[in-house]
């Protein structure tokens, strides 16, 4: 299984790149990890006629929080460096907790965060991560930069809204809302394998009651989605009369999923259900104690 | 204006010497080290990321050379399971065999090269870690039992402090 | 002199080509295994394959493929026809009934292709890539056909072959089956079916076939049963045997799939010879998992009959065996060792197996550790359990009152498998089973009490047992050779697949020598040293060579008792022999070693006198021995998740030579019934085209789903060799599946219903909804 030839470059500057990218077209790959595109590569599956090698870019592999508490997660941090910061907060527990579940330690030390969202495996967890934590994806191109929020980002099993000639750098995320509490969860065949379904949660209230929630699954048919029916159940609820069953059992609706090897679709839809039962168990715990400390 | 060329010509450090090597850039580091350096101890069970046969330490860390492209290595240090003089590699092996941890042989640089690559990122865990740890790569002989043994004597908790078990007899099993 | 080992890339030639040597060789990246090897100018081979399921192959056009870059050469079925006269088919190596004869394998398509992997051309070229590179550019033309997708429907199916889709019928039977069963008052039926799945060792297939100059033909790379595989491809190549030298090099694995005869076997020495350079090849993990053998894969109908109170009376399956696209070397060998597993270890008055062999459009199966005997033994032991469901007894009760005990030993039910005659002659089959259940029951609490607060979890066990066999014939050959330092070596038939063979073997002769067992070297098979052998499979090899080197080295005292008598002028008659040395018994001062007779006797003789004997071991038994295993398991009840905690593996393997060797085997084999019995599975769309063709979804167990293992082994020693050995290399395997059954519908609380492998989180899932629908109904 060995890949067809390509044509390489290593470009010293995200200008560089995009002009790269610009020049190549479709005939262009971006190379970050290379955990998803290289196995494809060698099964001859993806046979680019050019690889920009981005690993060269240092800029993009910085991960900060800014002074107003959002942060700016370079596209190429990888998901080795997201499992070891520090948790501090509702936003960086939750890509702490999510990083850990990708794969074997191999893969998470060059695997990245952009390379997931921009590769948008149906069963991976930085889509509806970021989903849930309202992310921006940041663009940029030899015709500027765009920035496109997470949930206008994916667009189906391995697509997503970026153009050939794009770059993806980085990802924003919002300060966290005071009394914001997130939460991630997985079913997966094995530890590391890719999720049969999974949710991440992000729930926030205020005076011990829920005033907003999001929920996201992932390992659906399409991309991630929101569970309009377990945030509706949610909205308005006392924190201490958090149901996390129910609110799986609301997410069913929002679930669709097809009959495949891995798992029957009644099955998938059913441990959406357990995930998201998890992940609103795990936040409703957070919220619960943060409650209890601010009385 | 960068330009994307068919063939490279690459610098980079294997077990501690200098290599510069022309080739293709599609040529693959596990290729590289095998068949243009002759370093065969790195093994081929899949090509394609999940078993693990093909570890090395890039920098330290251990990474699928079948999944890193010759070029990528540029610059950077990599280390076999071959590197003789590094302590951290002759504890991984002295710790497989010791603890019986393999039987055709296959699978096995690929879990020296990870434990070698545990040790020096100071990894420590208990035993679902360890496992956890261990499930990157894949074995078919063994059922894992020696491989968890070698992995709690050189990862345990406390086990980085332990004497070199270089200096002991390791079964001989001619 | 033809390729001496020193032009051979790594490692130094003793190591590789002679013993196998320490374990810290391969830990420090010193193996050698076939895709290691580096002659000097060999060329890399590869490939095509078929990529639909059942077709014509209309043309297959490679002249784009012949002008691309770093190509010596390709070639399709006409060309080999233009060169030998026809295309040669792959003759079975054991079990050759005429009926599979047109169901043989050419070794490259002609007409149709018949599975997706099938070989339908090859292509030399300077490297790997570049033959990859070339591949891409072969037009073949093939039109679809429609394809036998799965085993019960081959007979509705579009004939693969002329004869049609249903190769043979064995049976095997004995008893009144039906009288047992008209008078039975309690019948339990059921479909049971065991998925697909195979030995898929780390390392791929790979060879390396050399010409030369002499004309000859040297062979690396080949495994299992080198002897057969040399004589297939003379006969084919239309060679003489003489002229075909194959050495073994290190092996990662084999698992009964590899070292079979297969296409690539024939194609890479026949390209070695047409392009007059040596040719490797290196199957990639794809190939592997579309065209070496697959196993399992049979759909059983059985019934049990049984008393009231608890007695087994009869058992009868009609099933069908998937044999895939064609019959492999193996012919029908896995039916017969199914039908001979069925009754098991238990006192049934009858018996009746009728086998539906047949051919889809899947991958060829073969055999795979354990062959027939995972499949019966899930079958049986899952009926059982059905059969106490019945009864209202506990399922364990059932076994216990129906195990062959010592008192109707010699048992002997009638039947024959592997063409001898079904006997179980020791063992105390009862109390190793009580011993394996009491330790599970004891682990399942320990486990139970750890988990205890894991709401979700719940622990339970399940236990159920089988037979072994091992120790196939017909014979082995076994040459012990002792050189002048004293060192010894030792070739036998048998390969070393890594299953440990070597140091066991160098344990036996040590322990006839009488010598430190560091002094022996096990070599590996290479025919110009060894020229005939039977082979490593069936857990045969430790009977067979065993007892070989065992009767070779006590040929090999008498031989340098009577040299050294020759040489040192004293009555052989006056010799004692002890500790590795003969002492004269009225001066037992005199002392004369091993090593030194032997360098007395090259030194005196005109020529170059080895002191050497050769053996060959010959048995017409088949050794059973019991097993049970019991699992300790922790099922998820809101995911149908399962985790195997612990495994109690039983096995009866008589005396044992190496402990560390035998608990590896056990350990090994368990593992990978784990993954038969809950991950691995090679499935096919409806149209028939393979899904699992990667590590993504063909999955294995890894670290996190080994279990922690207790392994219990009982000693009866089997009288028919003379070692007192059975053989334990797939005792590991038989009944992890069932116990594991038994155990997670203990904790759903579910009757037997777990009666599909593999058991996945889906199917439990299912079974735990049903269960509860089940409670709800029933607290209306």
């Amino acid at each position: 299984m060995k890949p067809a030839p390509f044509r390489y470059a290593s470009p010293g500057s995200v200008n560089e790149a995009v002009e790269l990218l610009s020049e190549h077209g479709d005939e262009a790959k971006v190379l970050a990890g290379g955990q998803s595109l290289v196995p494809m590569m060698s099964m001859r599956l993806a046979q680019p006629e050019v690889i920009v090698d981005i690993n060269g870019l240092g800029s993009l592999a910085s991960l900060d929080q800014r002074a107003d508490g959002s942060w700016l997660v370079g596209a190429l941090v990888r998901h080795a460096a997201l499992e070891r910061i520090a948790p501090d907060g509702p936003v960086a527990a939750l890509l702490r907790r999510t990083a850990g579940e990708i794969g074997h330690l191999p893969i998470r030390l060059r695997g990245s965060i952009g390379g997931s969202l921009v590769h948008a495996d149906p069963a991976a967890e930085w889509p509806a991560v970021v989903m849930a934590l309202e992310g921006t994806l940041v663009l940029q191109s030899a015709r500027g930069t765009r920035r496109v929020p997470a949930a206008e980002f994916a667009d189906g099993p391995y697509m997503t809204a970026i153009a050939d000639d794009e770059l993806l750098t980085g990802i924003e995320l919002p300060p966290p809302r005071p009394g914001l509490a997130t939460a991630f969860a997985e079913v997966s065949r094995r530890p590391g394998d890719f999720a049969t379904a999974l949710s991440a949660a992000a729930l926030t209230a205020q005076d011990g009651v829920v005033t907003s929630a999001r929920i996201v699954v992932g390992g659906m048919a399409g991309g991630p989605v929101r569970c309009p029916g377990a945030e509706d159940l949610l909205t308005g609820t006392g924190v201490d009369a958090i149901a996390p069953a129910a609110a799986g059992e609301a997410a069913r609706e929002s679930c669709r999923a097809y009959d495949d090897f891995h798992a029957s679709a009644a099955y998938r839809v059913s441990m959406a259900s357990v995930a998201v039962a998890d992940a609103v168990a795990a936040a409703a715990s957070t919220l619960r104690q943060a409650n209890g400390a601010g009385r | 204006m960068t330009k994307a060329l068919e063939r490279v010509t690459v610098t980079f450090r294997v077990n501690g010497t200098q290599q510069t090597i022309e080739l293709e850039a599609r040529r693959t580091l596990a290729d590289v080290l095998r068949d243009q350096l002759r370093l065969t101890g790195t093994h081929l069970g899949c090509e394609h990321g999940v078993c693990g046969a093909c570890t090395v330490l890039v920098d330290g860390v251990p990474v699928r050379s079948c999944l890193t492209f010759a070029v990528q290595a540029a610059g950077h240090d990599v280390v076999t399971v071959e590197a003789d003089d590094d302590p951290s590699v002759r504890r991984a092996r002295d710790a497989v065999v010791a603890e019986r941890g393999l039987q055709c042989g296959f699978c096995t640089p690929g879990f020296v090269m990870l434990l070698a690559g545990l040790q020096r990122m100071g990894f420590e865990g208990d035993e679902g870690d360890l496992a956890t740890a261990l499930a990157s790569n894949l074995c078919r002989c063994t059922g894992y039992q020696g491989l968890m043994r070698a992995a709690r004597r050189l990862l345990a908790p406390g086990a980085a402090g332990v004497a070199d078990p270089a200096g002991q007899e390791p079964r001989d099993e001619s | 002199m033809n390729h001496e080992p020193e032009r051979l890339g790594v490692p130094p030639v003793d190591d590789v080509h002679a013993s196998v040597g320490p374990p810290a060789r391969y830990a420090a990246g010193r193996g050698c295994f076939a895709a290691d090897i580096a002659v000097p100018g060999t060329a890399a081979l590869a490939v095509v394959r078929a990529e639909v399921p059942h077709g014509i192959l209309r043309s297959v056009d490679l002249d784009e493929v012949r002008g691309a870059p770093g190509v010596l050469g390709a070639f399709c079925a006409a060309d080999i026809e233009a060169d030998l006269g026809s295309v040669p088919v792959i003759s079975p190596r054991i079990s050759p009934s005429p009926v599979i004869l047109p169901y043989l394998q050419p070794v490259l398509a002609t007409e149709r292709v018949r599975y997706v992997g099938e070989p339908v051309a090859i292509i030399v070229a300077a490297d790997r890539y570049l033959a990859e590179d070339a591949a891409a550019l072969a037009g073949v033309e093939i039109e679809a056909l429609d394809a036998v997708v799965d085993s019960p429907d081959a007979g509705d199916g579009p004939a693969l072959f002329r004869p049609g889709n249903e190769i043979a019928q064995p049976e095997m039977a004995y008893g009144d089956i039906d009288a047992v069963f008209a008078a039975a008052e309690i019948v339990e039926s059921a479909t049971i079916r065991i998925g697909r799945h195979s030995g898929v060792p780390m390392e791929t297939r790979g060879l390396v076939a050399c010409p030369e100059p002499d004309g000859s033909l040297t062979v690396y790379g080949a495994a299992k049963v080198v002897h057969a595989n040399r004589r297939a491809l003379a006969g084919m190549l239309g060679l003489p045997l003489e002229r075909i030298r194959m050495r073994e090099v290190d092996v990662g694995g084999g698992f009964g799939i590899r070292g079979e005869f297969y296409p690539e076997d024939f194609l890479i020495a026949w390209a070695a010879r047409v392009l007059a350079c040596p040719v490797g090849w290196v199957e990639d993990r794809r190939e592997h998992l579309l065209a070496a053998n697959h196993s399992r894969d049979q759909v059983h109908q059985v019934s049990v009959a049984a008393s009231a109170d608890g007695e087994l009376l009869g058992i009868r399956s009609e099933f069908f065996v998937d044999s895939g696209a064609y019959v492999r070397t193996v012919g029908l060998r896995v039916t017969d060792l199914t039908l001979g597993e069925i009754p098991g270890p238990y006192r049934f008055r009858a018996y009746q197996g009728r086998a539906h062999c047949v051919v889809t459009n899947r991958t060829p199966t073969g055999t795979y550790r354990s062959p027939g005997r995972f499949e019966a033994s899930f079958v049986r032991e899952r009926m059982i359990d059905k059969i106490a469901a019945r009864i209202g007894i506990s399922p364990q009760e059932l076994r216990r009152r129906n195990l062959v005990r010592p008192s109707d030993m010699p048992y002997r039910p009638g039947i024959q498998s592997a063409g001898k005659d079904l006997t179980f002659a020791e063992g105390d089959y009862p109390e190793l089973f009580e011993t394996v259940l009491a330790r599970t029951e004891e682990a399942a609490r320990a486990e139970a009490a750890r988990l205890a607060g894991s709401g979700h979890l719940r622990v339970t066990h399940g236990a159920a047992c089988f037979v072994e066999k091992s120790g196939l014939g017909p014979f082995e050959d076994a040459i012990v050779e002792i050189r002048a330092d004293g060192s010894v070596d030792v070739w036998s038939g048998s390969s070393f697949l890594g299953q440990g063979l070597n140091v066991a073997l160098a344990r036996v002769a040590a322990e006839i020598l009488e010598i430190p067992a560091e002094s022996v070297r096990a070599m590996r098979v290479d025919t110009d040293k060894i020229s005939s052998g039977t082979g490593t499979y069936a857990s045969r090899s430790m009977v067979m060579a065993g007892n070989a080197v065992r009767s070779a080295c006590e040929l090999l005292v008498e031989k340098a008792r009577t040299a050294a008598g020759g040489l040192f002028e004293i009555d052989p008659a006056v010799l004692d022999f002890g500790a590795g040395q003969f002492v004269a018994r009225s001066a037992p001062t005199v002392k004369i070693g091993l090593g030194e007779v032997a360098g007395a006797l090259a030194q005196a003789g005109p020529g170059d006198e080895r002191l050497a004997a050769s053996y060959r071991y010959e048995k017409e038994s088949v050794t059973y021995g019991f097993g049970c295993h019991g699992a300790v398991v922790a099922t998820d009840l809101r995911t149908g998740a399962v985790r195997v905690l612990r495994l109690v593996l039983g096995y009866d393997c008589g005396r044992v030579m190496d402990a560390d060797i035998v608990v590896g085997q056990l350990e090994g084999a368990a593992v990978q019934a784990l993954g038969g019995t809950l991950l691995e599975r090679f499935c096919y769309d409806e149209s028939g085209n393979p899904v699992a063709t990667t590590f993504m979804d063909y999955m294995l167990p890894t670290a996190n789903e080994a279990p922690s293992f207790e392994i219990v082994l009982a000693a009866s020693t089997p009288r028919d060799n003379p070692l007192g050995v059975r053989g334990a290399g797939e005792a590991g395997i038989p009944a992890v599946a069932a116990a594991v059954a038994t155990a997670i519908e203990a904790a759903v609380g579910s009757p037997p219903v777990l009666l599909e492998t593999p058991i996945t989180p889906s199917r439990v899932f299912e079974i735990i909804c049903a269960a509860r629908t089940q409670d709800g109904a029933g607290s209306g």
